[in-house]
């Protein structure tokens, strides 16, 4: 999953690294069940694998954009961002590694089947209502937008 | 990492990885924090839908900026879209 992770930004081919962004989320999704948070797992597929992806093929395919040649590399941006994430990566193992909880596997659930969804639906509609639908008015606003952005005279 | 992508659709699938990643580590906590009843943790999954639905969202508002972009400047390289007002 990691690698495909990483083919998607090294790719030239915007096709192929989309295609790779698939497989990482299948991935992705594989450890969510993993994680019993099937619910998440399911969303995972059908949001990022179907629609996301969808979109991102479609414009990719619209712009008819090409695999790119070679540019030349910012050598001191690259440097800095690999050095900016290799420090963090570093640190937090440094500090995951120096917590007791590292060392704990995890902790055995009370029974292997649960209801994954009505649990998240009755936290969802109980306590976490107002974001719920402050996320619904989100959408829409974003729905808006796009129309509004997609339309042939922007000025 | 995300310096290397020349491509603003590339840029674009970077973010969704790096959503994903945050997502990944709410999951795993959920699993690890496990309440009183010995279920995980289920806060942190609505957490985790809630943010799919803003990356969702935002996906499509961005995509839908990258195409005005196109149709504007007919280039969606990094490097060739430098100005502010055009």
């Amino acid at each position: 999953m990691i690698g495909f992770g990483a083919a998607v930004v090294i790719n030239r081919n915007p096709i192929a690294s989309a295609l790779s962004l698939v497989v990482s989320f299948l991935g992705l999704s594989v450890l969510f069940v993993l994680l019993n948070a099937f619910f998440i797992g399911v969303i995972q597929v059908l949001v990022y694998a179907g629609a996301v992806m969808v979109l991102f093929l479609f414009i990719i395919m619209l712009l008819d954009l090409r695999a790119e040649k070679i540019r030349k590399i910012n050598w001191l941006t690259f440097g800095g961002g690999v050095f900016v994430s290799l420090s963090l990566l570093i640190q937090i193992l440094a500090v995951i590694g120096s917590t007791k909880m590292a060392k704990q596997p995890f902790p055995p659930l009370a029974s292997p089947r649960m209801d994954d969804v009505r649990n998240v639906g009755l936290l969802l509609f109980e306590n976490y209502n107002l974001p719920f639908q402050v996320i619904a008015v989100l959408v829409l606003v974003a729905t808006i937008g796009v129309i509004v952005l997609s339309k042939r005279e922007l000025r | 990492m995300i310096t290397l992508g020349d491509y603003l659709i590339v840029i674009f699938m970077a973010l969704e990885l790096m959503l994903n990643a945050a997502n990944l580590s709410l999951v795993a906590f959920s699993r690890f924090r496990l309440g009183p009843d010995g279920l995980p943790d289920y806060n942190a999954q609505v957490l985790v839908f809630f943010v799919i639905t803003v990356a969702a969202a935002e996906v499509a508002v961005g995509l839908a900026i990258i195409v005005a972009l196109f149709r504007t400047r007919r280039t969606t390289h990094v490097e060739d879209i430098n100005t502010l007002k055009f």
